[in-house]
């Protein structure tokens, strides 16, 4: 089944050991994204990059980044983001919040999930 | 069957006669093409090995004597409406190279099923897009293969501008369940970007809308800047 609708795609650019009371931030941010009951969120690690605080991350010895850019993508309805705001805003110390405006097209297996 | 005085209703059966070892971008042209004709549904086509020939180069291409290093003739045979025939051919002119098409008139005396339609030109790129983000999951499959491949294989045989796979560390799609990293579950979450324009993406979705039985696609505007290709061609 198909649908089509209007949403919202917000795009939050943070560090990999960023924390929120203790534990990984992306981590904290999947959970709250679900318990506001949001469609789609993904974390995406980045090799290479610099942010507000102008530090260049790039690969170590072992070929991994020390606390590699981290990019959560998240996709909901105006509504459920418009609650979750806040809360991401207050979560996200140093780093990137960014929002488009997208087009939504929804597959679901009848009968699935 | 079909109106006699319109020439872009009645059918055409085309043959392209490339070699075994005709490359394509990378890959075997007999391949890319099959794919191409496969992912623009065209109703039917067939691949024929020849035992031996020759073609524009005057050299014996044969299997006999040198086994090792066979380059044998290649036949890819299909079917298609006149107009489907028109919208194929400039893309199949470019990946035949040094190879050959005959575009024959046919009358389809006989077939099962229907046809849709095909693909538009690829102008350059610039200005107003749309970026197409296509999420879905690393286990869903196509046809026997990973689903994100076979997206990717069916972008690029449509001529979309380009595409990239990214897959998440973690995530979860509108079924609910967080996908972790695991060494063994290949269960991430993958995310397909397109860059086209907004007439191109939308002629393909009809067969978006085939091939994905669950996800979620997110379409937004961009602007283009620049887009050339490594050497220099648009």
């Amino acid at each position: 089944m198909k649908t089509t609708s209007p949403g919202l795609l917000l795009r939050l650019h943070i560090g990999e050991d960023d924390r929120h009371q203790g534990r990984p931030l992306w981590q904290e941010i999947l959970e709250r994204c679900r318990a506001a009951g949001v469609e789609q969120a993904s974390v995406y690690r980045g090799i290479e990059g610099y942010g507000a605080s102008s530090r260049i991350h790039r690969p170590g010895l072992l070929g991994r980044t020390q606390d590699a850019p981290l990019v959560v993508t998240i996709i909901a309805a105006a509504e459920p983001m418009a609650a979750l705001r806040p809360a991401l805003e207050a979560m996200v110390g140093g780093g990137l919040i960014a929002v488009s405006r997208v087009e939504l097209i929804r597959y679901e297996e009848e009968g699935a999930c | 069957m079909t109106a006699p005085d319109d020439p872009s209703a009645s059918s055409r059966r085309v043959t392209v006669f490339v070699a075994e070892r005709h490359h394509y971008h990378g890959r075997s042209a007999y391949m890319a093409i099959f794919e191409f004709l496969f992912y623009h549904r065209v109703a039917g086509a067939t691949v024929t090995r020849g035992l031996t020939g020759f073609g524009a180069d005057r050299r014996l291409h044969t299997a006999d004597i040198e086994a090792a290093s066979e380059n044998l003739p290649i036949q890819i045979e299909f079917v298609a409406t006149g107009a489907q025939a028109e919208e194929l051919l400039p893309k199949l002119r470019e990946m035949v190279g040094e190879g050959m098409v005959v575009v024959q008139p046919a009358e389809v005396y006989f077939a099962p099923g229907g046809e849709a339609a095909g693909p538009r030109a690829h102008p350059g790129l610039q200005g107003a897009c749309k970026l197409m983000r296509i999420y879905v999951s690393e286990k869903q499959r196509w046809r026997g293969k990973p689903l994100h491949e076979a997206l990717v294989e069916s972008l690029r045989a449509h001529d979309l501008a380009g595409a990239t796979v990214y897959r998440g560390l973690a995530g979860y799609g509108h079924g609910g369940r967080l996908h972790r990293d695991h060494p063994l579950a290949h269960d991430l979450p993958i995310m397909i970007t397109v860059v086209d324009t907004e007439a191109k993406i939308r002629a393909y979705l009809p067969l978006l809308d085939e091939m994905i039985g669950h996800g979620l696609v997110a379409l937004s505007d961009v602007e283009v800047i620049k887009y050339t290709a490594p050497g220099g061609k648009p």
